[in-house]
């Protein structure tokens, strides 16, 4: 209150008052979220006021859509967007699970329970879970060779929850294969060199994994072949655009042939670059029937486009920064960024170069390589919203993929775990615990069951029952989820249901901080005035 | 018999001749052709209006010799691009006069004698045209060029009594013209050189082309090109061409302001895009010796049509495209199959927004464009069109005046899906956005943002520049500092025009203290950072547009976003014509536009010159006054005045460069003034001036500016309705829109001058006091926004440097550092 003394504009809430706003909130948010979770929940269409659609199953997508205006959502939300960056998935938990938490402090709270001395408690039970992770995951072994099924599980088990069955299955062998394609040993997994491009045309269940790369662009002559097979590939970084030399050499000339004079020495150093590529390709292609593509990052203009056609050259221009990367990966040889020294060894290899017109869009296809470390997952679906559907879908099952193979284990997934972790801190974390901490404790252990609650209620299945069945197996030893079908226990195991352990660890990780730093909030303070309204 | 054969039979065949070959022979044009039978007839058109060009061109030589003693006196071999005078048809061709070879004898131009071609070594007119053919389905590829079409790539010669000389129909729709002309002429038993009557030597053997004579080669790809440029200009068809010498612009638009200013921007180019084949309007928008093409791009949408969109990425706010969709307005095809869930089997739940409201200008261009596809159609929309009529222009513009909340409000140019990018989950009014570092904190779209620019970049053979329009009022600068950076280094020898500007709403009085030090430091953080990324900087907004003196004839609001951002937009397009200008030789003027440049060009001029001063101020008199007029005292450059903020006025600098455009002046009263008029009277009120500049560039269009209708009413009383200055003001209403004004005369001018000083002194020293010297009240604010103490240190030392460039007496430089 001493506040109003200072600044008599300024809007303060009390403590409870405060208290409730932020509890509110945190459920209001887990309301919005609470029906996308899992492979039984909602998707959700939205339609913006131009007419926009836009299909969502991602909690981190739906965050970013909401605008959201109440402070302690937004601090929820960030949260969740964070968890989206570090592990690429559980948005919808977290802000599930925070939601839980804040609801069942808040029956504590009401009974007259300090916030500081439950906080305590979910700060004892957080890292007792963490620790019961530990135990409770189940170790893959990655080897040279990554085990396959494994990897199909897991990225099976986040795909389908966004999308339907079968294309979820499709997308699974497409999500792993492109992994193996780009995984290394010994090297940290960059999933930059698996390209996702997608097109406007056929169907969804015509997306395809292309062993190789696909380029968004085509080559700009008409001369230029369409379709080439066993090609040289050039990756080069060189400008092959005529430019003006750097702003002060200033152009002066008297006469129209000292200006001739002075265009044609300027567009020389071009030319011999030109000239240089073309030596190399009669040097590998002559005689062989070979064809030589040059796939450019800088310019190149329309003489040089020109003379390479009467050449027999293919050269795209303009190419992705990242796709210099990739094609080196994909084709072999390296990436250029001179043409002096040029020799066979700097070239890559593509059984089959072609491209393909769709509008005005061109694309090029670089197949049948050797050995590729990068490849393209082609994305094709009839229209713009289903096209980044499924983009955001492939792109979770990336990061699953590659958080399996990083963590090198996996949690059992269809809430079995959270039903374990709750067992284990009622029945062993709780008695070690002194005095009124055992309380949040108990609020932590609660709110755990909230996932495998929302997967049932989502698949119209009676909460109750379903806890009471799920805790029944848990005590009697076995590790079970939730079969969402029919709502009976399930092994996971069996069922080959599997989370990311990195996902689970981070939940578990930042869902008591947020929900901790809210419940000891006991005054909001709005100060100053908002610049863009009207006073 | 084909028709090649029969010109090789007789090199004369006449048009008639021509016409009953294609009557009798007509399906078996060539060998390799496939002429449709309802084709032919347009062969015959758009050769026949060829050789009346050819006719008329040679007519228009008479008028300007002078421009060809001074090419022939260089290089006897001159060719020349001379522009058809006669416009009353579409599409305007260039005719390429080929003039004769090794004839090195200085000519007198016989002044007021009836020349023919001839008289002038001319011996005659090449062109070519694309005809659409159908193909078999296995050849189809190579008869296709750029176009998407199937066409067959005609050249054609003809003589100056309109008889045809050659036609080559050899060549199929991909093949660029310079290779048919090139390989025509080389090939010894080809007609051409015989059909023309004289055997000339070719520069051009084949090594040549690829070797050391490449300057030779890209003369003769220059040719072509102008000649594409045209024919793209008319029928806005693209031909498999190389063109070298047309330079395309990327134009990014940043932040909200700059959004209004962009819209209006490219309203103008649409208007004039739309008076350019409008056969009732002007001769002057006839005319207009513009290349679109520069700004625009040829594209096709997923239904096969033809497409010319501008070629721009615009970045806002999500929200801020009001009943726009992302997708623009044509390549969405909204057929209800598409909202059908495909992807999930189980429950949908739909949250729609409620859709916003078309204002009355955008449903008025809705039912336009519903009209004519059902007219298209051959649907009779009798019914329909009186109940459009209902709508009425002065509803429209009386409605825009108060509803516009979005630019795309006022918009009536379709853009590129590609073209439009929101920040996904940064509303529009939903949270401060004032300041650089919380834009810093916001980006994060860069890669998607670089791709789309990296799409537009593409498709241009040879790009001259990227135009930048950034609201740096608030976060934007940050968003587009980071874009700049990544541009300078993918995109290293393009130049970057940089206009930043702000609206009048920006400049509202700080509450406290700390929104002052916050404000402050923003201004000076964000023109540095925005500064050193591009070649030149053009701050526009002043915090009170409506007082000032630039607005002496305007009624401007303030508080209305699409009020100023007109202005600026205005002075921004006159500003960018020399870019677009078509290049008509070296020495050549034209009657219509003189002084073109390229962006490059632009920037060398004002930065490159003995100091390197990157930061311009744009001036602008709206509406120009005339060149001699009953207002003496209203003289074209006394009434320039600046949009540029915080500069000192009447300072004599000696060394400052100026470039300055004048569209569509009038000499006296509303009689247009010519381009070497308004050249000659310029230069003489330089001389007259007390204080001169070290250099001026000086671009003239004579195409006015036109106002089109979504036009906010900003002129003042005294505007009459071709934009010259009325003696008695109209009584009546107090401000004019685009009803009362159909097009203004122009003028605008960026110099680069002294007067500049004040405005960066202001910026170096708030970045002092608030932000590096010790105990700045600002310091922790910048630390929250990201800068190191050596960042600003380094920023502080970069503008002293620019202030020292400018002070008149260098030695009096402030030391900093």
């Amino acid at each position: 209150m001493s506040l109003r003394v200072l600044n008599p504009n300024a809007e303060v809430l009390n403590k409870s008052a405060a208290l409730h706003m932020n509890i509110n909130a945190a459920k209001g948010l887990m309301d919005v979220l609470k029906s996308n979770l899992g492979p039984k929940g909602t998707i959700k269409m939205l339609v913006g006021g131009a007419g926009d659609i836009k299909l969502t199953k991602d909690g981190n997508t739906l965050l970013k859509e909401m605008q959201i205006q109440n402070p302690t959502a937004i601090m929820i939300a960030r949260t969740a967007v964070a968890q989206d960056d570090i592990s690429g998935d559980g948005t919808t938990s977290t802000v599930i699970f925070i939601g839980e938490l804040m609801k069942q402090s808040e029956r504590y709270i009401d009974e007259g329970m300090h916030p500081r001395v439950l906080v305590d408690g979910l700060e004892i039970a957080k890292r007792a879970t963490l620790q019961f992770l530990e135990k409770f995951k189940t170790p893959v072994v990655m080897g040279d060779e990554p085990d396959k099924e494994i990897l199909k599980m897991v990225a099976r088990t986040t795909l389908r929850t966004k999308l339907y069955e079968k294309l979820a299955d499709q997308l699974t062998d497409i999500v792993v294969s492109a992994l193996l394609c780009i995984c290394k040993p010994e090297e940290p997994i960059d999933l930059f060199m698996v390209e996702i491009m997608h097109m406007r045309h056929k169907f969804d269940v015509d997306t395809r994994l292309v062993e190789g790369l696909v380029l968004d662009h085509g080559s700009r002559h008409p001369d230029m072949k369409r379709r080439a097979e066993n090609c040289y590939i050039m990756t080069l970084n060189v400008s092959l655009e005529y430019e003006k030399s750097e702003i002060n050499a200033g152009f002066f000339y008297s006469n129209a042939e000292q200006r001739e004079a002075m265009v044609t020495a300027e567009r020389r150093s071009v030319d011999e670059r030109v000239r240089k590529i073309i030596e190399l390709k009669n040097k590998v292609c002559s005689g062989n029937g070979n064809n030589f593509v040059v796939i450019n990052q800088k310019g190149i203009d329309a003489p040089s486009l020109d003379v390479l056609a009467r050449a027999g050259i293919i050269a795209l221009r303009r190419a992705k920064r990242r796709n210099m990367e990739r094609l080196v990966l994909a084709c072999g040889g390296e990436a250029l960024n001179s043409v002096d020294d040029l020799t066979p060894d700097c070239l890559g290899w593509a059984g089959l170069v072609y491209e393909h017109v769709l509008g005005e869009e061109k694309y090029t296809f670089v197949e049948n390589v050797k050995n590729p470390h990068s490849c393209t997952i082609l994305i094709k679906g009839p229209n713009d919203h289903t096209i980044a559907q499924i983009k955001d879908a492939v792109r979770d099952g990336l990061r699953a993929v590659k958080n399996t193979i990083e963590d090198e284990s996996v949690i059992l997934g269809a809430g079995a775990f959270e039903v374990a972790a709750r067992q284990y801190l009622v029945n062993e974390v709780k008695k070690t615990v002194q005095g009124r901490a055992q309380l949040g404790v108990e609020a932590f252990a609660d709110a755990l069951l909230v996932i495998p609650k929302t997967l049932a209620e989502n698949s119209g299945l009676d909460t109750q029952d379903v806890i009471i069945a799920l805790t029944g197996e848990h005590d009697r030893g076995n590790i079970v989820g939730l079969n969402q079908n029919t709502g009976e226990p399930i092994d996971p195991q069996m069922e080959g249901i599997f989370d990311n352990y990195s996902v689970k660890r981070q939940i578990i990780n930042s869902g008591p901080v947020i929900a901790s730093q809210l419940l000891l909030v006991d005054e909001v303070i709005r100060a100053g005035r908002n610049m863009r309204k009207p006073n | 018999m084909t028709l090649a054969e029969a010109q090789k039979e007789d090199p004369t065949t006449s048009i008639e001749t021509c016409m009953d070959l294609l009557n009798e022979y007509g399906e078996y044009l060539d060998d390799n052709a496939y002429t449709k039978a309802a084709h032919q007839l347009a062969v015959d058109i758009s050769l026949r209006r060829m050789c009346e060009n050819a006719r008329l061109s040679s007519s228009f030589m008479d008028s300007k010799p002078v421009n060809m003693d001074s090419d022939s006196e260089n290089d006897a071999r001159a060719v020349d691009f001379l522009q058809s005078s006669d416009d009353n048809e579409q599409p305007q061709h260039y005719i390429q006069l080929l003039m004769s070879i090794g004839n090195r004898r200085t000519r007198q131009p016989r002044r007021n004698s009836a020349l023919t071609g001839r008289e002038y070594d001319c011996i005659g007119a090449i062109d070519g045209t694309h005809m659409m053919v159908v193909p078999p389905a296995h050849q189809q590829a190579v008869y296709r060029g750029r176009r998407h079409s199937c066409t067959q790539n005609v050249m054609a010669a003809c003589s100056f009594d309109m008889l045809f000389t050659y036609v080559n129909t050899r060549w199929e729709g991909s093949t660029a013209d310079s290779r048919v002309l090139t390989e025509t002429m080389i090939d010894p038993d080809d007609a051409i050189s015989r059909s023309l009557g004289i055997q000339y030597e070719v520069d051009l053997p084949v090594e040549d082309i690829e070797g050391e004579q490449e300057g030779q080669h890209e003369q003769q790809h220059g040719m072509d090109a102008q000649e594409a440029e045209t024919s793209e200009m008319s029928g806005r068809q693209q031909l498999g061409l190389h063109e070298t010498t047309m330079r395309e612009i990327v134009s990014v638009q940043v932040g909200g302001f700059a959004n209004f200013v962009g819209s209006h921007f490219w309203n103008f180019q649409d208007e004039l895009l739309g008076l350019a084949s409008d056969p009732h309007a002007e001769p002057v928008f006839r005319n207009q010796h513009t290349n679109m093409d520069v700004l625009y791009r040829t594209g096709e949408t997923p239904r096969g049509d033809v497409s010319y969109t501008p070629r721009m990425v615009s970045l806002d706010f999500q929200g801020s495209l009001g009943s726009m969709s992302t997708c623009g307005t044509l390549y969405n095809e909204s057929s209800p199959a598409d909202s059908d869930v495909i992807t999930w089997t189980g429950n949908v739940s739909t949250h729609a927004s409620e859709p916003r409201k078309k204002n009355l200008f955008l449903q008025r261009l809705y039912e336009e464009e519903e009209e004519s596809s059902t007219l298209m159609n051959g649907v009779n929309g009798g019914g329909k069109s009186s109940s459009q009529r209902e709508i009425h222009d002065r509803d429209v513009v009386e409605n825009l005046e108060n509803v516009v909340k979005y630019w795309t409000d006022f918009s009536k140019v379709h853009y590129h899906p590609r073209s439009l990018y929101e920040f996904s989950g940064l509303w529009m009014d939903s949270q401060e956005f004032d300041n650089y570092g919380i834009g810093r904190d916001v980006f994060s779209g860069g890669e998607e943002i670089n791709e789309r620019i990296r799409f537009f970049v593409e498709e241009c053979d040879h790009i001259q520049g990227f135009q930048f329009i950034v609201d740096d009022s608030g976060g934007f600068s940050a968003v587009a500092a980071d874009l700049l950076e990544t541009i300078a280094d993918e995109y290293g020898n393009t130049p970057v025009l940089l206009y930043s500007v702000r609206s009048p709403v920006s400049f509202m009085n700080p509450i406290s203290q700390k929104q002052t030090v916050s404000r402050d430091l923003h201004d000076a953080v964000s023109f540095s950072k925005l500064s050193s990324f591009c070649k030149l900087i053009v701050p526009i907004g002043l915090p009170s547009l409506s007082t000032s003196k630039a607005a002496t004839f305007l009624s401007v609001k303030d508080e209305k976003p699409h009020h100023c951002s007109a202005v600026y937009a205005a002075t921004l397009h006159s500003v960018s014509l020399p870019f677009r200008m078509e290049q008509l030789g070296p020495a050549a003027d034209s009657r219509d536009i003189s002084g073109s440049m390229d962006v490059n060009g632009l920037v060398q001029m004002l930065a490159g010159q003995s100091r390197e001063n990157m930061v311009a101020i744009m001036d602008v008199a709206m509406p120009a006054p005339p060149l001699t007029g009953a207002q003496g005292n209203q003289t074209l450059l006394g009434n320039l005045h600046p949009l540029t903020p915080e500069i000192s006025e009447d300072v004599a600098d000696f060394h400052a460069v100026e470039s300055i455009t004048a569209l569509g002046t009038f000499s006296a009263g509303v009689s247009r003034a010519s381009v070497p008029e308004v050249n000659a009277r310029v230069e003489a009120a330089y001389k007259r001036a007390t204080s001169r500049p070290m250099f001026c560039h000086l671009s003239v269009a004579q195409c006015p500016l036109p106002i089109p209708l979504p036009f906010p009413s900003i002129f003042g009383a005294s505007v009459g309705q071709q934009g010259e200055l009325l003696g008695s003001p109209i009584t009546g209403s107090s401000s004019r829109g685009s009803l009362d004004v159909h097009s203004i005369p122009l003028a605008a001018r960026l110099r680069s001058s002294s007067a500049v000083l004040p405005f960066l002194e202001n910026r170096l020293g708030k970045l002092h006091r608030y932000g590096i010297e010790r105990g700045a009240p600002g310091a922790q604010l910048l630390r929250s926004w990201g800068f190191g103490q050596d960042e600003l240190e380094d920023m502080g030392e970069m503008m002293s440097k620019m202030v020292v460039q400018l002070k008149p007496d260098s030695g009096m430089s402030s030391d900093s550092d």
